[in-house]
Formats: structure tokens, C-alpha cells, sequence
């Protein structure tokens, strides 16, 4: 029988340096492949300013670098997030659109392109984009507090509690926006449609750079937050017995939260599955240590949503499918059959 | 100087006093066993040496400052507690458990290493390091817990005297296992840690407590050494029903033996 401890300590190895290869790969397969396929020279021209026709040129700067640093950058808040989230809620069912964060924050969007509209239109440039991350942050974290308190008790997290009031906040989101659309104009109308619909076909630099700096942002809180969301698996007061300030810890944790969801809503819709699968998948790889699960599920949710995207982009094109569509599609089958190993091994 | 002095401390949780007037002091390699019926308070007598339930009157010293002025973070240093459930589902193997106890301490990974190994000798759990904890039995799980939490005051890192706060450690374990477990627990005080724990078994708690503090309704009803207050008057009021305390044949500890 091989030993767990060992086989762990020898696939965070393997599993460090697949995944950053992965990212790579994927990165360039992002760039390379569209309803144009470019050769890897013309990309390469493109990018670093040598000769190329200027139409090619345009669809690598404009088009695929901003929206594969798009798709890696939501892919790695997603998966991070949801990973944060199943160690706060200490339950491996957590995952941002399943507990209603993802409608709480579609519904904070949604009322800021409502205001913004009426307060001049300042949407599509950077303070557009900005405050719909804004709404949606306030929504994600007005979402997460409740989904928390009510669902979390003396004796830990109860799994049907949190799953039940994700259902009761995406029917309630659900009647706001239906609300907010019965108060809307056309125009507004219009505007709120395109962006529920999502997808990262909005991407370009300002969205891009966005939410490259909030993964940065969360990145660097990894390494302070990755040893207490151990103890913290361990129980509340237990985690409390080894000195953590769970209070202060348990704060921080749902701002972070909300401020990732919230923008990742805001720059691309929701894209469901990736903070559930993602985090799940590493962690029967690598176990659930916070100090290597929350670095590795960012690399795979930036690998998986840059595949997921360069799948939906080919698969029918010109025409695209969503992305989300696409990441269920590849995440589902492996996630299943993840799910019947881990019960053939028992554990 | 006592490491922990309780002075009429009175405890309530939701306007119901469930502690009244409780004083005691334990000093630094002694074991103080709370003994009672369900319900008398000893898990919220407890709460509230670990700092997770204020003191609505009375106070609570542990090396000689209240403990409210503890910082959590320091307090981690000196005082570990095991608490009776441990609800713990993520696969965590038992070497990454037991070294969680080291989280307040930075001394460095080979320390940790080699008190995490010490640990889980003493309470023989050495051979499931490698182990995944959820896949192990009630029992070895128990085990585990609490080499988590000697683990977390395995060492006197601070000048801080340490102490030791188990909520029925044995409750779950087989006959030899109990037993291993109690020693271990009388060799960890013996290097001058005290221990507060509460047990349900009267006549092991007799065998390895210095000194029995026995609650009823949340007030004190005895308290001293073993053979003053396991007595057959006392422990038939205490649980109600009739017993009988003999001396044990070798150790001469009182045992005691439902009618």
C-alpha cells in the first residue's frame, strides 16, 4: 500500500509543475487558435511588434491576449474563491453559485447598470466597469454575511441550511431582477441582457487588467490566510485554541470572497462550476493543506477557463457557445469520475 | 503560585445560570478531574477556562493574570484544549493533523517535527502518520486529538506555566486504550503541566487525578483528593442511584460499583 503522506508530498511536485506547464500551453493555445487559426509565428510577430499583416495583428492585441488574460485571470478567482469558501463553510459542497453569492452579486451589478444608466451613462469605460464590480462586490458580500450567519451554528455549517438559503437568494435575486428589468428602458433593458448573458466576448484591457489586479490582490493574502484556514477545518473554537482571531479571519475571508465573485461576476457573468470543481479536484490530488490547495486551484481554474473559452471560441465558429456551457461540459465527467475513485479507495 | 485560580465564578448562557459559585486552583503537575451527573455545568465550568464563555460574575486567573487580559494568540502558547467534538471530515493525514497544534508556534520546522513525533509515541499513534484521518476508527481518532493538543504545549516555549483542558478524553476508547491514554496524560502532567479534564468514569479519574471536584446543578458539592470525595454517601446523592466505593485490591484508589 502506498503511504498518503508520501504519494501527497510527491504529487505537489507533480502537481506544481503540470499545472504551471498547463498554464502555459493553454495560454499559447489561447492565442493561436479562434475562427482564425494563426501559425505560432504570426502570433509571435503580432506580439512583439515584428511584420505582420494588420488585420492578424489586431486579432492577437485586441481580441486574444486581452480575453486569454481574461479567461486565465476569472478562472484563477473562481477556483480560488470557491476553495476559500468550502474552508470557511468547512464543507467541500460550498461553491460560489451554488450558495447564492454569484446571484447576490449579479443582483448588486444589475442595480448599478440601472443607476448608471440613469446617472449619465459612464458604462464601457473603466468607471462603467468599475462600478458594476463595485455593485456586484456589495452584493456578493451582502450574500455571503447572510448565507453565513444563518447557515453556520455552534456545531459548524449545516449543508442543507447553506444549500437551501443559495436557493432562497437566487429566488429572491431572481425577483429583483426581474423587478429591476419591469423599471428598465430599452436601452437599459438591452444593456442588462447582453451582460447577463456573460461570456468573456466583452473582454479587452481595461476589463482584463481589472481583474488581473484583484487575483493579485487575492494572491498575496494566500500566504497569510493559508495556516489559519487549516485550523480553521479543524472547528471554530478549536481554530479560536490555537490562537487565530477566527472573528477577524472569518471577515476578511468574505470581503475577499466577495470582492473576487463580485468582479468576476461583473467582467464576465457567472460562470458556474469552476470554484466547486477545480478546489475539488486538487484537493483529491494534493489533500486539502490551504498553503498548497489556494496556489494550485488558481492555476487550474486559470487553465480550465482558458481551455473551457478556447473550446467555446472553435467548436462552432464563427458562432460561439458559452463559456460556462463549455466548462460543465470538461469539468462534469472528470468531476464524476474523481468522485466514484475516491469511493473505490474509501476515503 | 497556582497556574489557574477560579474564585466564585458564576456562568450563565442565555439568563440560566449553569454554573454557581464554583472556586478551585490547579497548580503547575496536577490533574483536577470534574466529576457529576449529565447536565451539572462541567463542560461550561470548561468554556469558560478556555476562554470561550465569559464570566458573568467571579473571576478566572491563569498564571496569575486574569485570563480575559490574554491575548488569543499567547494564551495559545500555554493552554490547549480538546474539546468533545471534533468534527473533522477533510482528508488531512494524522502527521498534518497532530503538526496543526504547532500553528501559534514559530520555532522552526525541525522542532515541530520532533514534538509532533513525541506526541504521537506517547499516545502510540506513530504508526497511522501517514494515514488519512477520516478513514481512522472513533478511537484512534481520539488518540490523535489529543496528540494534537500536547502537541501544541509539548515544550515550555514561553515562561508561562502550561495547561491542559480535555473534555472527556476516554469516553470513546476501548478498556487498554483508556488506560494508555490516562498515563500518558499523568506523564505529560508529571513535566509540570496541569490538567483540568472532565471524565465520566469515576474510578479512573479516582486512579490518576490528584485532586476530584465533583458538580451538581452547577454548584460545587466536594472537592479535594480522591479517597475524601468518592464515597459511597456522596456519590449515591450525587448520581442518584445506590452505589458502593471499595478500595481497588493493588492500587487501593476507590473504585466504585453500581448496586
Amino acid at each position: 500500500m502506498v503511504i498518503p503522506a508520501q504519494q501527497r508530498a510527491r504529487r505537489r511536485r507533480q502537481g506544481t509543475i503540470g499545472l504551471s506547464v498547463g498554464l502555459v500551453v493553454s495560454f499559447i493555445l489561447a492565442l493561436l487558435l479562434g475562427s482564425v487559426s494563426l501559425s505560432p509565428w504570426v502570433v509571435v510577430q503580432a506580439l512583439f511588434g515584428g511584420d505582420t499583416p494588420e488585420h492578424l495583428a489586431l486579432i492577437v492585441q485586441s481580441l486574444r491576449l486581452p480575453r486569454a488574460l481574461l479567461a486565465a485571470s476569472v478562472g484563477a478567482i473562481l477556483a480560488i474563491c470557491g476553495a476559500i469558501l468550502q474552508g470557511l463553510f468547512r464543507n467541500p459542497l460550498a461553491d460560489p453559485s451554488l450558495i447564492g453569492v454569484t446571484a447576490g452579486a449579479s443582483v448588486g451589478a444589475s442595480v448599478m447598470i440601472v443607476v448608471g444608466a440613469s446617472l449619465g451613462s459612464l458604462l464601457g469605460g473603466i468607471a462603467g466597469v468599475t462600478l458594476v464590480s463595485f455593485g456586484a462586490f456589495l452584493g456578493g458580500l451582502v450574500t455571503v454575511w447572510l448565507v453565513y450567519r444563518v447557515a453556520t451554528g455552534i456545531n459548524g455549517t449545516s449543508v442543507a441550511t447553506m444549500l437551501l438559503m443559495g436557493i432562497a437568494v437566487s429566488a429572491l435575486s431572481a425577483s429583483a431582477t426581474g423587478l429591476l428589468d419591469y423599471f428598465a428602458d430599452n436601452e437599459m433593458l438591452r444593456r442588462m441582457s447582453l451582460w447577463r448573458m456573460g461570456g468573456l466576448d466583452g473582454a479587452n484591457f481595461t476589463r482584463a487588467g481589472l481583474s488581473c489586479v484583484v487575483l493579485l490582490l487575492i494572491l498575496a493574502a494566500v500566504p497569510a490566510f493559508g495556516r489559519a484556514l487549516n485550523t480553521l477545518l479543524l472547528g471554530e473554537s478549536q481554530a479560536r485554541h490555537l490562537g487565530i482571531d477566527v472573528e477577524r479571519l472569518k471577515t476578511r475571508l468574505i470581503v475577499l470572497v466577495a470582492a473576487g465573485v463580485g468582479l468576476a461576476v461583473a467582467v464576465s457573468g457567472s460562470i458556474a462550476f469552476v470554484g466547486l470543481v477545480v478546489p475539488h479536484m486538487v484537493r483529491l490530488w494534493v489533500g486539502p493543506d490551504h498553503r498548497v490547495l489556494l496556489p494550485l486551484s488558481a492555476l487550474g481554474g486559470a487553465v480550465l477557463l482558458l481551455l473551457a473559452d478556447a473550446v467555446a471560441r472553435t467548436a462552432m465558429a464563427p458562432a460561439e457557445l458559452p463559456v460556462g456551457l463549455v466548462t460543465a461540459l470538461l469539468g462534469a465527467p472528470f468531476f464524476i469520475s474523481l468522485l466514484r475513485r475516491r469511493r473505490q479507495e474509501g476515503f | 503560585m497556582p497556574l489557574l485560580r477560579i474564585d466564585h465564578l458564576t456562568l450563565e448562557i442565555d439568563r440560566r445560570e449553569l454554573v454557581r459559585e464554583v472556586s478551585l486552583s490547579v497548580a503547575p503537575g496536577e490533574i483536577l478531574s470534574i466529576i457529576g451527573p449529565n447536565g451539572a455545568g462541567k463542560t461550561t465550568l470548561l468554556r469558560a477556562i478556555s476562554a470561550d464563555l465569559e464570566a458573568s460574575a467571579g473571576q478566572v486567573r491563569f498564571n496569575d493574570q486574569p485570563l480575559s487580559d490574554w491575548q488569543a494568540a499567547e494564551r495559545a502558547l500555554a493552554m490547549a484544549v480538546l474539546t468533545q467534538a471534533n468534527p473533522l471530515s477533510f482528508p488531512f493525514t494524522v502527521g498534518e493533523v497532530v503538526a496543526l497544534g504547532r500553528t501559534p508556534h514559530s520555532t522552526g520546522v525541525a522542532v515541530d517535527r520532533e514534538v509532533c513525533h513525541a506526541a504521537m509515541t506517547a499516545l502510540d499513534v506513530n504508526h497511522l502518520e501517514g494515514r488519512l484521518y477520516p478513514s481512522l476508527s472513533g478511537g484512534e481518532k481520539q488518540r490523535v486529538q489529543l496528540a494534537r493538543v500536547m502537541a501544541q504545549i509539548w515544550r515550555p516555549d514561553t515562561g508561562a506555566d502550561r495547561l491542559l483542558l480535555l473534555d472527556e478524553p476516554v469516553t470513546s476508547l476501548d478498556l487498554g486504550h483508556q488506560r494508555q491514554l490516562m498515563q500518558a496524560i499523568r506523564q505529560f502532567a508529571d513535566s509540570g503541566v496541569g490538567v483540568v479534564m472532565v471524565v465520566h468514569d469515576i474510578s479512573l479519574a479516582a486512579a490518576y487525578s490528584d485532586h476530584l471536584l465533583a458538580l451538581n446543578d452547577g454548584r460545587r458539592v466536594a472537592y479535594g483528593a480522591p479517597d475524601e470525595v468518592v464515597t459511597s454517601a456522596l456519590m449515591s446523592e450525587l448520581f442518584n442511584t445506590e452505589v458502593d466505593v471499595i478500595p481497588h485490591p493493588q492500587s487501593g484508589k476507590p473504585v466504585v460499583l453500581a448496586r
